[in-house]
């Protein structure tokens, strides 16, 4: 597979109130065109701010990103542009990303008469109709008011927004999260389907591990700021290597009573501050490996088998049980 | 009969809107029974009528829903027979509720601990000091920690998974018989999510309490209830213990629930999905409610409206076909 997006030690620090908010810090990865990476971790953790980073949406305090062999960074306004029609992005709330006083319609055409798209206005009119069938909504749709649909279906339209300019990537946050159970599987069906149709490049940022582990080909899970684990689905499931992944995984509460352990260990305590980040390793204060070098050095983020990279001083062997 | 710590008989609430002279029926009579030192989930989708339900029981209810008929018995009193005074003291001494978003709950402008305080003195009936150095002691019970200087915090210094447990500790201040949890670990990560679970566990069984658990999530229902309703267009669908439920799901509403969880589906296969939406509160359809959007819905499905029966053991399904069982005129696996 050929890379579509590289990030290059991506870093984005906020000023705030006491010192600096390090909300991305040294994040490296790279997206392969058609797969699914999927993007986990913890309110807080800075996988939002990271999709906005990749999309150039907030400037980086420092580090790359690379699309398509091209350097973002180095593109100014009408090239930038360009650019972007390439990358899209998906919202949670479909609530709020829907200006109310657009029609379906408008909302659909705004990327399209932004970009010139086409030779008139009724073309684009037809373009936009074209998409909300292939979204799985009525071409009649195209007159109506956000107000006027369930979440699901606003969540549609969001997606029909996203693929008006033919993008390659689309990064998707959370985009099921405010979603009913049953809607929810309708939508990850209809992500599923458009990739195979378009040979789309999904990044799909969620704190839910079930729906990540479902949809995505590798994934990556953050934790303050930074990357510890990145690996294929399977592996990372199934073997994963870093604490703290390990932890995320036994947290979920499983829809099978039989799978209930009381024994289980939880991870304790509070998620530390980004303005003052734990020196060394950030997760240290709630591992319970930790010793003198966690607390002294930042482990790199290093292959532990092919394609499995995790950032920790004591991996855990295969199928550790935490104790 | 005795058992139960509370009942809730053939329930109706209605809502009115704006502009609208018919009310919409949120609650469609629902029966439920909480057993004592049990932990009951009410689960459903947005809408359903699940939270409807509990607030109706508290009087809660905002000023456009109504009661129109049913009965909640706690300790031999119908709640909704009872004054206003009566009603609030059962409810802040012996009914606790804790909410999927504490901020809401929490004043933002007196600090946590003090909150605490203040409900033990006001129905606990503690001095000042007493109440101070109990709702310390209460907040390091529920995990928070530091809870000394934390005492001090206001709602907005706490993390989320802290101002819940902030929220727990107050609703166990008074050792209610009840807790209502409504959404109570929505809003909060999963670990943190793990931790509370297990200290509401906990809690449960240090004080024998009974436990109602209102939540759309099906995870949280198999972790901690012990048995369960299942709610549909403001109606009980199934009822069952939690075992018999996930394992012999026999409502096709509870078993599209179960199977649309990305679970164990491997990458590239399609998920099971229920086809359509909720239907309008006002437009129900005259049999089945869920028959629009059921795959095995036949003729009598359309015109009858199924009565909820037990189908085996105590386990309640509203169904003219129910799924896996030979009786009630099933056919086969859908």
């Amino acid at each position: 597979m050929a890379e579509l997006l590289r990030a290059e030690h991506l870093v984005k620090e906020f000023p705030v109130k006491g010192g600096v908010s390090h909300v991305v810090t040294d994040v490296s990865f790279s997206i392969e065109k058609g797969e699914t990476l999927g993007l986990v971790g913890e309110s807080g953790c800075g996988k939002s701010t990271l999709g906005k980073l990749l999309l150039n949406l907030i400037p980086a305090t420092s580090g790359r990103v690379w699309f398509k062999g091209q350097d973002l960074s180095r593109f100014k306004g009408e090239a930038l542009r360009s650019m972007r029609r390439c990358m899209q992005m998906i919202f949670q709330d479909p609530y709020a990303s829907l200006d109310p006083r657009m029609s379906v319609g408008r909302i659909i055409m705004e990327p399209l008469d932004a970009h010139r798209v086409g030779s008139s206005a009724a073309e684009r009119a037809e373009m936009a109709r074209d998409l909300l069938e292939q979204v799985g909504l009525r071409r009649e749709f195209f007159h109506r008011y956000p107000h006027q649909f369930s979440g699901g279906q606003r969540q549609r339209i969001g997606i029909a927004r996203a693929l008006a300019l033919n993008p390659e990537l689309i990064i998707c946050d959370e985009p099921v999260s405010a979603l009913d159970v049953s809607i929810q599987a309708q939508i990850l069906n209809l992500l599923s389907d458009l990739q195979a149709d378009r040979g789309l490049t999904y990044l799909f940022i969620s704190h839910d591990l079930n729906v990540v582990r479902y949809l995505s080909d590798r994934v990556i899970v953050m934790f303050m700021g930074q990357i510890c684990e990145m690996s294929t689905t399977d592996q990372l499931y199934e073997a994963p290597r870093h604490p703290y992944t390990r932890f995320l995984l036994d947290s979920v509460p499983q829809p099978d009573p039989l799978l209930r352990d009381e024994t289980r260990a939880l991870l304790t305590g509070e998620p530390s501050s980004t303005v003052n980040p734990p020196k060394g390793c950030r997760f240290h204060p709630r591992c319970p490996y930790a010793d003198a070098r966690c607390r002294a050095e930042r482990p790199d983020l290093a292959e532990m088998a092919p394609g499995h990279f995790c950032a920790c001083h004591h991996p855990l062997m295969d199928r550790e049980i935490l104790s | 009969m005795q058992d139960n710590i509370l009942e809730i008989h053939n329930l109706v609430t209605s809502f009115a809107s704006d502009g609208r002279k018919d009310r919409a029926i949120a609650v469609n009579g629902v029966d439920i029974a909480i057993p004592k030192g049990s932990t009951v989930g009410l689960v459903g989708e947005s809408g359903c009528g699940k939270s409807v339900t509990s607030l109706s029981a508290m009087g809660l209810l905002p000023d456009n829903g109504r009661v129109e008929s049913g009965e909640a018995i706690f300790c031999g009193r119908d709640l909704l027979k009872l004054p206003d005074r009566e009603l609030r003291k059962i409810r802040g001494n012996r009914i606790s509720m804790i909410f999927q978003e504490p901020m809401t709950s929490l004043n933002p402008v007196i600090p946590v601990g003090k909150q605490v305080s203040e409900a033990l003195r006001l129905h606990g009936g503690m001095d000042k000091e007493t109440a101070k150095r109990k709702s310390i002691e209460i907040l390091e019970r529920v995990g928070v920690p530091e809870a000394r200087r934390r005492y001090d915090n206001y709602p907005h210094q706490l993390s989320g998974g802290l101002r819940q447990r902030v929220m727990i500790g107050m609703a166990m201040a008074l050792k209610p018989d009840l807790l209502i949890a409504d959404e109570p670990t929505t809003a909060l990560d999963v670990s943190i999510e793990a931790q509370i679970l297990r200290l509401m566990r906990t809690l449960q069984r240090e004080s024998g309490m009974s436990i109602l658990m209102i939540t759309h999530n099906l995870g949280v229902v198999a972790e901690i209830c012990d048995e369960v309703y299942v709610m549909y267009a403001g109606e009980v669908v199934e009822h069952a213990d939690v075992y018999a439920l996930f394992r012999d799901c026999a409502h096709p509403y509870t078993r599209g629930l179960i199977a649309s969880l990305p679970r164990m589906t491997p990458k590239g296969q399609r998920l099971y999905t229920i086809r359509g939406t909720v239907p309008n509160l006002r437009a129900m359809p005259a049999g089945c409610r869920f028959a629009p959007r059921c795959e095995r819905a036949c003729k009598r499905c359309w015109e009858e409206k199924p009565l909820l029966q037990d189908i085996g053991n105590g386990h309640l399904c509203r169904c003219h076909a129910p799924v896996g069982t030979n009786g009630n005129g099933g056919e086969g696996n859908g």
